[in-house]
């Protein structure tokens, strides 16, 4: 096979496994602080998708202002959803499966809110940088790839800033290792998880406003993408942000080789023989994260 | 009055029940109704099966629906592509679900929490897409049809029953016994458990294989009442909807289990009135209830006892962070 | 022991209100009761809108007319409900309970040929005639006597975009690539066949599940393959994706042939408007047939509902037409129904209805091109009817 042939499928992989890699992102974040697995991370970013669709295609709001106001909203939703559901769960002391599985209730209820408020068809909205190819030599780059590599390197680079620097990230960090250490030190705790939520959605709503233009926005795309996210998050290590990213370009790389070279019809199976494999071998992931190591 | 009390005391609550819907039919229940009553007895199988490896055992599984996939196109495949009698199935279908569950029991009896949950969540889509690929033996997205029924109707409805009535005892008879003392044990503390004595990892093999095969049997009803085999039956929508089922009804308690699986089926179909946003309400339902499970729930006021009522501070969160 | 007592009472109670609640039924005035079995929600639900709306549009206008006249003289209403039939083959089982819980005289549906697998033997049971949508050709060859198909099975939906590609295309060199479930494998089976007619084979076959979101591995074979077209068959989400994927992949020029779930509008929409220009698709109703009676019809959809839709998902227009007109003649007997059915050969505002002898009711099919933001038909086969 042509070198040419071969980038072409690397890029396509690494375009897809990026938004794994978004949607892993989130889940590691809400995990570092609370304990929780969020099975909900990709419908959560469907829903910023389709709120990105009605305010930029539906409303006709400027592209950046769409933007910042969807992941204000899905900001602002997380925030709500952790004062007002899961933070009060953790805080009764529920046992962790049963808030393991709201998070899967959330699943239902988001998939079918959002088969309410848009509709069943499948929808798209046109990205900024338009729908014609760019041809590199025989390799052909959609802009949108590049655009999407960007905003997840600056967005990567900005939270390591923001952990390492800022002193919100700080406590934040403070809380995930040692909080009874940080609520003796004045940090509100339950301000924070809800801060780690926000967090978490608006990471969301960035992924579902990269992949929209993409892959078609159905009802059902959180479950779709969930699964090669919850692969992704595993395989590169949960807790951990690169490995979040590297897990997910090796799942979205992973699948796109397996269906050229096998058959494209097993290659989820491919990737899910992967996932027990590490889970068997090195369930920690590539780059085993414990709490103390993350970021 | 006392004489009853007395006759449930003895029987158990989970019994109780059961003889109850044992008597349904004599007050005559409509045929749709009737059909959604059959639907849940199926489930209590599974909830059973979940009430064994997650309720005693403490292993959280997203992949029941595969494991009943397994079961009820065993059944489907030896009765319609090979002719055996629908009893011989009823024994195969089972004993095939278990040897999948030893499969997947086997990789997961390190793994805990979410890496648990996605272990068994990846083996169940695997089974669905190995049976939506393999269309000569499982009829693939045509599906598996005509499949010809131990019983049909009214037989088939007190068969379900005397099934889940067995089920129920012997799931109680295990809580209490030394086997279901260990896999509590395990629960509460693996390390502790095996120090103790308790080989860990046959203990939750076993678990699993319990759990497979009460689940394979819940395969054979589903493929008894349907008819009809497809693959889109088998989801992690249905793995999702067992788990609530076994979290509202106690997630230990094999009663509270029978009854929500039994509400929980039947929810769907009284929102119906709802026409588009009957799910809505019924997730919404199903988040609520589990919001305020530890007041709502038939017996996990047993379980608040142990873990008691802390002031909302860091150290619940660190506790919960603790028990991965 | 008291607690457990009441507990016990209590969840029974709520129990048996649930069910109960369900299935009161006060009692009506006598009407034509048509229950739909539609998918609301779902894989399929973007289907279900249009076949929805279709049908309570016609049951509007004949009850704005004051109903049905039954042949002793009096008029009745139509009462038409619609029934989740969750686009999956369990929710198509329950969906049918439900349905006959209702006592209808006709069934309206299910949808996919899968949900009629499921649940046909209980409308055949409870003796209540079905007008079901599904292309599966084996959904009319169980010997049910009450399945009608308000479609034309798969097999005629391919035979004619072949002949479309060749005499129109010149094609000579068809990839096909087509998506794992039942409708869509069905439009595989009869494609090779279809191709053989006109010494055609297939340069490359691919597939893809449901849900796949990316499909560069397929999409690159097909190119290396130097197909000159692609047959594509998947539902909606897929199809537009491909269309335009391919396009992204470099082969925009290459034409698509496909039928009903590429002309659902939203697949427009996924695809996009260059790289869904030229799209060829089978339909049994085509926008841009000069009949004037599609015409009227698409007017009047248009006007009350303002959304575009997809010509082959609006049957139940007729169906209702149909039902009406049966009753008009036979009163309100299922099993007269089912034997005016049985011999049925009606005029409908898409199309003509003739009974063959397994119940299918369709018997035409027409390809159309979009052309500069319309459907134009291209060409057009009549098929004999056996009955």
């Amino acid at each position: 096979m042509g070198f040419e042939a071969i980038l072409q499928i690397l890029i396509q992989g690494l375009n897809m496994g990026l938004i794994y890699a978004l949607a892993a992102l989130g889940i590691s974040l809400i995990w570092n602080a609370t304990g929780l697995f969020n099975f909900a991370q990709g419908d959560l970013l469907t829903v910023g998708g389709y709120v990105m669709l009605s305010m930029f295609s539906h409303w006709a709001l400027p592209y950046p202002f769409a933007f910042l106001l969807t992941c204000a909203v899905m900001g602002l939703a997380g925030y709500m959803l952790s004062q007002g559901y899961f933070f009060p769960m953790f805080s009764q002391g529920l046992h962790p499966d049963i808030i393991v599985i709201g998070t899967i209730a959330l699943t239902v209820l988001v998939q079918n809110g959002i088969l309410l408020l848009w509709g069943p068809q499948a929808q798209r909205f046109s990205p900024p940088l338009g729908d014609s190819p760019v041809h590199v030599g025989q390799v052909i780059i959609m802009p949108y790839y590049l655009g999407n590599i960007a905003v997840v390197v600056v967005l990567v680079a900005l939270l390591q800033v923001f952990f390492k620097k800022s002193i919100l990230g700080i406590a934040m960090r403070a809380v995930a290792q040692r909080p009874v250490t940080a609520s003796l030190m004045g940090v509100r705790t339950n301000h924070l998880v809800a801060l780690t939520f926000l967090l978490a959605t608006g990471l969301a709503a960035v992924g579902g406003i990269l992949i929209a233009p993409v892959i078609p926005l159905i009802p059902e795309m959180g479950g779709l993408v969930a699964l090669k996210a919850f692969a992704a998050v595993l395989i590169g290590g949960l807790g951990s942000f690169a490995g979040a990213l590297i897990g997910g370009a090796i799942v979205g790389i992973a699948e796109v080789v397996f269906a050229t070279l096998v058959v494209s019809t097993y290659k989820d199976v491919f990737i899910f023989a992967i996932l027990i494999a590490f889970l068997l071998v090195r369930p920690r992931g590539i780059f085993s994260a414990e709490i103390s190591e993350k970021v | 009055m006392s004489r009853l009390n007395a006759y449930l005391r003895r029987i158990g609550l989970a019994q109780g029940i059961l003889l109850v819907l044992a008597l349904i039919p004599l007050i005559g229940v409509p045929a749709y109704q009737f059909y959604i009553l059959e639907r849940g007895l199926q489930n209590v199988l599974v909830v059973l099966s979940l009430v064994i490896l997650l309720g005693y055992t403490g292993q959280l599984s997203l992949g029941q629906a595969g494991l009943v996939a397994v079961g009820a196109y065993t059944y489907g495949i030896l009765c319609v592509n090979y002719g055996l009698s629908p009893w011989l199935g009823l024994v195969a279908a089972p004993l095939a679900a278990g040897l999948v569950g030893v499969v997947v029991g086997f990789p997961s009896f390190k793994l805990k929490g979410p890496f648990l949950v996605v272990n068994t969540l990846a083996f169940s889509e695997i089974v669905r897409i190995l049976i939506l690929n393999n269309e000569k033996v499982t009829g693939g997205p045509f599906g598996l049809n005509r499949i010809p029924a131990i019983a049909t109707g009214l037989p088939l409805y007190y068969f379900m029953l005397v099934v889940a009535f067995l089920a129920a005892v012997a799931t109680l008879r295990l809580s209490r016994s030394h086997i279901g003392l260990a896999l509590k044990a395990i629960r509460e503390d693996e390390v502790a458990a095996e120090a103790m004595g308790v080989h860990v990892r046959n203990y939750k093999l076993l678990a699993f294989v319990i759990s497979a095969v009460l689940a394979g049997v819940s395969g054979v009803f589903f493929a008894n009442l349907a008819g009809y085999l497809n693959p889109d039956s088998f989801t992690i929508n249905e793995s999702s909807t067992y788990l609530l089922m076994v979290v509202l009804g106690g997630m230990d308690n094999v009663a509270g289990g029978i009854l929500s699986s039994l509400t929980v089926t039947s929810l769907p179909e009284a929102l119906r009135f709802m026409a588009r946003s009957r799910m809505v309400v019924y997730s919404l339902i199903l988040l609520l209830v589990l919001r305020y499970s530890n007041v709502l729930n038939l017996a996990n006021l047993k379980r608040m006892m142990r873990r008691r009522q802390p002031t909302p501070d860091a150290s619940t969160v660190a506790q919960n962070k603790v028990n991965r | 022991m008291k607690l457990y007592k009441g507990l016990l009472g209590l969840s029974l109670g709520v129990f048996f209100a649930a069910l109960t609640l369900v299935g009161c039924q006060s009692n009506q005035p006598k009407s034509i009761k048509i229950v739909h079995l539609a998918p609301l929600t779902g894989s399929a639900s973007s289907y279900g809108s249009f076949g929805v709306n279709a049908a309570k549009m016609a049951v509007e206008e004949i009850n704005s007319k004051g109903g049905v006249k039954l042949p002793d003289g009096s008029q009745l209403k139509i009462e038409y409900t619609e029934v989740d039939e969750t686009s999956n083959s369990a929710g198509a089982i329950e969906g049918t309970k439900k349905a006959i819980s209702l006592d209808p005289l006709v069934i309206l549906g299910p949808n996919r040929s899968g949900g009629v697998l499921a649940a046909e033997k209980l409308w055949k049971d409870a003796k209540i005639p079905a007008l079901t949508d599904a292309t599966n050709a084996q959904t009319t060859r169980l010997g049910n006597p009450y399945t009608f198909r308000m479609q034309i099975s798969s097999e005629y939906w391919i035979p004619l975009l072949v002949k479309t590609a060749v005499e129109k295309y010149n094609v000579k060199r068809p990839a096909v690539i087509y998506g794992l479930n039942d409708y869509s494998k069905a439009n595989w089976v009869a494609t090779e066949p279809a191709m053989a007619k006109f010494n055609l084979k297939p340069v490359i076959v691919q597939t893809f599940n449901d849900n796949d979101q990316d499909f560069s591995a397929q999409l690159l074979a097909i190119k290396k393959s130097g197909a000159d077209s692609i047959f594509l068959y998947g539902y909606t989400p897929e199809v537009g994706k491909i269309t335009r994927q391919r396009s992204e992949l470099g082969m925009k020029n290459i034409p698509v042939f496909s039928e009903r779930a590429a002309s659902v509008p939203s697949v427009f929409d996924l695809a996009g408007k260059e790289n869904y220009e030229g799209m060829v698709t089978t339909t049994t109703m085509s926008q841009g047939d000069p009949d004037p009676k599609i015409q009227e019809f698409i007017k009047k959809y248009d006007a009350k509902y303002h959304q575009a839709f997809s010509a082959s998902h609006v049957i139940h227009y007729d169906s209702v037409y149909i039902v009406a007109d049966l009753v008009s003649k036979v009163g309100l007997d299922r099993e007269k129904i089912r034997q005016e059915l049985a011999k049925l050969d009606y005029q409908g505002a898409m199309g003509h209805y003739v009974a063959d002898k397994e119940g299918n009711l369709v018997h035409h099919m027409r390809t159309q091109v979009w052309k500069d933001n319309q459907w134009v038909m291209l060409m057009s086969e009549n098929y004999p009817v056996e009955r």
